[in-house]
């Protein structure tokens, strides 16, 4: 049971040519914390070594709950709050220019690797800012001559709309520093 | 991760799997059980996994023929040049560390 989980823990690809062999090893050894552990260790590596959007993916989250944990408890301002959501923004744009200039196949894989980095936090960062607009203007008549729905549709177009363009000006980025250091190696 | 039962020389996991596997081919088992031997380490699954698969990446071993669940490595022409400048690197800083210690 644990030894199943712990094959299923790694990537899809890695069990597909490594699986049956781990299976083997791990069905002779006794099972112990140490090596439950060095197996989990093992598979996060391997999940960022396949798919290294989850590293972005990981740090973008973890940078925007973590702004929004310290703005609900009023440990950071206003402004404060939207330039560091703004830094989190540029993340994703360095996801995008990583993975442009890592891999060369295609602008839509840089592209896809910042959208899917931005998934997670952008999600959480529209479900508490929509939790905001009910909470602080639920009861308001109206804003601006919109509903609280109207807003919370306009936050979540806009919050996802700049994550893709951030997304997408790093992966642009990624793949012209990318042509431009071909270039260079040509002419060397 | 790589633990040491006994002092050894190295702990590097891919310098151990490498080295194992200039002596002959060997599946990840009997990789495990030969670094144990030689080196007093005790490798773990997942340590000689993620080594393995950034050896294979690197291109310095490569997989043979499997035989039932277990699949045997084979050292290549890379991985031997690679495991000889690190073990002369090696040597070259035990000598320089023993001629040191001489002096104190």
């Amino acid at each position: 049971m644990i030894r199943d989980l712990l094959i299923r823990a790694y990537p899809r690809s890695w069990r597909n040519q490594f699986g049956p062999e781990l299976a083997g090893i791990l069905a002779k050894r006794k099972m112990t914390p140490v090596l439950v552990a060095d197996v989990l260790a093992s598979a996060i590596l391997q999940h960022l070594r396949h798919d290294p959007w989850k590293i972005w993916a990981l740090g973008s989250a973890v940078w925007t709950f973590s702004l929004l944990i310290l703005a609900s408890q009023g440990t950071i301002g206003r402004s404060a709050f939207l330039w560091c959501y703004f830094a989190g923004q540029l993340l994703l744009f360095a996801a995008g220019a990583w993975t442009g200039l890592r891999n060369d196949s295609g602008i839509w894989n840089a592209l896809s690797a910042s959208a899917k980095a931005a998934l997670v936090p952008v999600a959480g960062c529209i479900a508490v800012s929509s939790l905001a607009i009910v909470q602080y203007y639920g009861g308001s008549p109206g804003l601006h001559g919109h509903g609280v729905t109207y807003w919370i549709g306009k936050n979540v177009v806009v919050t996802t709309f700049a994550s893709l363009l951030f997304g997408l000006a790093g992966a642009s980025f990624g793949r012209v520093v990318n042509r431009f250091r071909r270039t260079l190696r040509a002419r060397a | 991760m790589a633990r040491k039962s006994a002092s050894g020389p190295a702990t590097d996991s891919e310098l151990l799997i490498l080295s194992s596997l200039a002596g002959g081919p060997k599946h990840g088992y009997a990789v495990m059980q030969d670094v144990a031997i030689f080196a007093g380490v005790n490798l773990g699954p997942g340590t000689l996994y993620t080594a393995i698969t950034r050896l294979m990446d690197q291109q310095c071993i490569e997989p043979l023929q499997a035989s039932g669940r277990q699949r045997p490595y084979r050292i290549t022409p890379a991985g031997l040049d690679y495991l000889r400048a690190q073990l002369e690197a090696m040597r070259r800083l035990a000598r320089h560390g023993l001629r040191r210690l001489r002096t104190v």
